[in-house]
């Protein structure tokens, strides 16, 4: 192991060895290249859907996510599979993600496409998240890009989990006859 | 660089190699480094009742039971650590973590007179038992470890350079440095930058994002094992050494003791930071 510390931090001189993170955000897939990476093609069939009303509200007691979900995002793949993108909101960090469905209803794969971490203000107020959708625009904030190697203590990943069963609680009820 | 990302050991794991390989390669060696981390996840895991782990809590007082290489190895280097920091590094204790609601409500807890670590029994040929009734968790070094065994693959596979980071636990491999931050203790929104690491880990533990998971508030999952509190202070404890499961378990040794200059340290070449 070779470590060069910075000299700033042996005196405990926190205020001035530190960096604001009014942003952060990695893209680790597009929708394409996961869509090659768990089914080896991308061409599908786009089959956005309408939700009914009870499907949506069973979506939501089965994962207690209440994020809304945009179902224009789903493909059904030519052996049957299904592609969704997805994304859940936790109290700092949005991750958008994209879930692949074998033809017999198991979970092939679950990529992460994005992560995006922001402070000062809850991820969850529909204004940020709306600067992300769309993507590709320039963001008005500012994104620590070039921040790659961040240690801190354990982000857990549940709310990735609870959004999983909501889109499986979606293909069992909606998806799986079509 | 190429990056991706999955959700794995509770996590979000992160795999960075340098973007000069074919499409082909870089998939294969995600593949088979995300494929290393669930088998670990798959044997270590506290919440799956097929995991090593899961067995060995229900059976390891009745009987030998006879654990994956894997899971072996990670149980030496628990008992090894709990040794080197004299008890300071302790994963027995779930029992407590259950109490608080940091674990979910597996096993029976109540009425049981529990061992620590040195009521481990290893044995030869990957056998486990344990002396007196033991209830392990694995979650305070199997990260680490998961992290090295990636970083084994990615190099078996011919990566001089690349990054695996999970969670905050993370290893660098080659001699290309990496700079290195840490989440500032009190205030998440701010980084540290704490220098230049190149073939080495870094781990970090602290209470800013367990305190409040918990529904009990003033629990956190760092544990004193010997007093059977949970330690409430508001800071961060990283250590830095060659091998990431030695650095994400004697985070816990150095939030416990406070000492950076500790033995323990040097016998594992580790710097520990307290901020």
């Amino acid at each position: 192991m070779k470590w060069i510390p910075n000299p700033l931090i042996s005196g405990l001189a926190l205020g001035m060895a530190t960096i604001p993170m009014v942003a952060h955000a990695k893209v680790y897939l597009s929708i394409d290249q996961a869509k090659k990476i768990m089914f080896g093609t991308t061409d599908m069939q786009h089959r956005p859907i309408i939700l009914t009303k009870p499907i949506q509200e069973k979506m939501q007691q089965a994962s207690s996510v209440t994020h809304p979900f945009d179902s224009s995002r789903i493909w059904k793949t030519p052996n049957g599979g299904w592609f969704i993108v997805d994304e859940v909101v936790g109290k700092h960090e949005m991750i958008t993600y994209a879930l692949g469905i074998n033809p017999d209803g198991s979970i092939k794969q679950l990529e992460i496409l994005e992560y995006r971490e922001s402070y000062g203000f809850e991820v969850s107020e529909a204004s940020w998240r709306q600067q992300f959708i769309g993507k590709k625009i320039a963001s008005p904030l500012k994104l620590n890009q070039d921040i790659q190697n961040i240690s801190g203590a354990t982000l857990s990943s549940k709310h990735l989990t609870d959004g999983v069963k909501r889109l499986m609680v979606m293909y069992d009820l909606a998806l799986k006859n079509i | 660089m190429v990056k991706r990302c999955q959700a794995l050991l509770g996590t979000f794991v992160e795999i960075r190699i340098p973007n000069k390989y074919s499409d082909k390669h870089v998939n294969d060696v995600f593949h088979h480094a995300f494929k290393e981390i669930k088998l670990v996840e798959q044997l270590m895991s506290f919440h799956m009742p097929s995991s090593d782990l899961s067995w060995i809590n229900h059976h390891a007082y009745e009987r030998d039971v006879i654990v994956h290489p894997y899971t072996y190895e990670v149980l030496v280097m628990a008992r090894q650590l709990f040794d080197d920091t004299k008890g300071a590094f302790d994963c027995s204790i779930a029992p407590e973590l259950q109490k608080w609601k940091l674990l979910p409500q597996i096993y029976q807890i109540d009425d049981i007179e529990w061992g620590t670590l040195k009521d481990l029994d290893l044995k030869t040929s990957c056998a486990v038992s344990f002396r007196k009734p033991l209830c392990l968790d694995l979650g305070g070094i199997a990260k680490g470890y998961a992290v090295d065994k990636a970083v084994q693959i990615l190099a078996n596979h011919g990566i001089t350079h690349a990054v695996v980071n999970a969670g905050g636990d993370m290893r660098v491999l080659g001699h290309q440095a990496e700079d290195i931050y840490i989440k500032h203790p009190l205030k998440p929104h701010q980084l540290i930058y704490m220098g230049e690491l190149s073939d080495g880990s870094i781990a970090t533990s602290g209470i800013y994002y367990s305190k409040d998971k918990s529904l009990y508030k003033k629990q956190s999952a760092l544990v004193i094992p010997k007093r059977k509190q949970s330690m409430l202070k508001n800071q961060s404890y990283s250590v830095m050494a060659k091998r990431c499961v030695v650095a994400d378990g004697l985070t816990k040794a150095l939030a416990i003791h406070q000492d950076v200059n500790a033995m323990y340290l040097k016998k594992y070449e580790a710097v520990g930071v307290i901020l």
